[in-house]
């Protein structure tokens, strides 16, 4: 038969369970509130590149708790070596992908209709340009794709070029 | 019985005051911090179904205890409290009344755990994104961490009286 102190101790461990349940409920819901208001800036995770629809294809990841919508892609074409074909610039394009908070999202981009494949040591630079509800200001985030680069190659030439952030993160205030 | 009173007195009266501040309130409140609204809401309410099992299961301790400790009870007394419709209650030995007492408040246990068990599946089906999350979740989760605060009292206290009853019927024998 279990005993009364038996019975406290037991009653006891149960309420600091649901003290510790309660307690972390009231804290998730105040904490998800105030995530819910910061916009993030966008993160380019992985881009790769679609040879039949010549076109490369990122997935954007919102870690912030509020839409933002990509209002203008720009990108512009590195020749490698291999390749014959010439620099070109294809600016100002404008889309309308919205990139729900915490998730992430394929956004395809077209390189120029009638231009050569993509070869190896090709560079790619894409400027994304998006806008968030808090501010009528643009933002831009600006990623550079090089053809045949493996994702680890790229992420530790990172690490040594970590004085010039390449891959992503460049967040400018004000018009444009 | 002197304490007991007091104490069922003072959390009648904060029952009172807490209900009344809540019903001003709660449409701020809701408006700005949903699951604290439902916290309280399930807190309150639940309370009001529970107040009859703390206290019933409270005080069939504290009597049981006495009894245990060898304090004379009136069997007069006893059979007022139970309310049963049996005639010459006098006639049963104390532990046998005390059981009585206990036993008139079983179906009142049952009937309040099945509704803290119906809030729970509803807020883990809501946890699991069955009925869709969102607000409807968070508010369906305070409402059972509410609840559960009386339904720990009653569990401890029902689990007491329990050992209080037997230890009566040992003492008996």
């Amino acid at each position: 038969m279990r005993s009364p102190a038996g019975i406290l101790v037991l009653s006891v461990f149960l309420a600091l369970f649901l003290g510790w349940g309660i307690g972390s409920f009231f804290t998730q819901a105040s904490v998800s509130k105030a995530i819910a208001t910061i916009p993030a800036s966008p993160i380019v995770v992985k881009a790769k590149y679609h040879k039949a629809e010549h076109a490369i294809v990122y997935s954007i990841l919102n870690p912030g708790g509020m839409p933002e919508t990509i209002v203008q892609e720009a990108f512009v074409f590195k020749p490698g070596k291999e390749t014959k074909e010439k620099a070109y610039v294809v600016s100002n394009i404008p889309v309308h992908i919205t990139l729900p908070p915490g998730e992430t999202t394929e956004v395809v981009m077209k390189l120029k209709s009638g231009t050569e494949e993509l070869h190896l040591g090709d560079v790619v630079l894409a400027t994304f340009t998006y806008v968030h509800p808090l501010s009528t200001d643009l933002y831009t985030v600006v990623h550079s794709f090089e053809m045949g680069m493996k994702a680890q190659k790229q992420a530790a030439q990172k690490k040594t070029k970590a004085s010039q952030p390449e891959k992503k993160a460049e967040k400018k205030g004000g018009k444009e | 019985m002197r304490a007991e009173k007091i104490l069922w007195w003072i959390l009648g009266l904060l029952f009172v005051a807490a209900s009344v501040l809540i019903f001003l309130h709660l449409m701020v409140i809701a408006a700005a911090y949903p699951e604290v609204a439902a916290f309280l809401v399930g807190l309150v309410g639940f309370w009001l179904f529970a107040n009859r099992l703390i206290f019933g299961y409270g005080s069939l301790a504290n009597t049981a205890a006495a009894f245990v400790k060898g304090k004379e009870l009136a069997k007069e007394d006893l059979a007022a409290k139970i309310k049963h419709p049996v005639s010459r209650l006098e006639d049963f030995s104390v532990a046998a009344l005390l059981a009585l007492w206990q036993n008139q408040l079983e179906p009142f246990k049952y009937a309040y755990y099945l509704a803290f068990f119906l809030v729970f599946v509803c807020a883990m089906l809501f946890e699991m994104d069955l009925l869709g999350g969102g607000l409807s979740g968070i508010v369906a989760k305070g409402l059972m961490m509410g609840a559960a605060i009386p339904s720990l009292l009653v569990f401890g206290l029902d689990l007491l009286a329990g050992h209080y009853v037997a230890a009566c019927f040992r003492s008996a024998a």
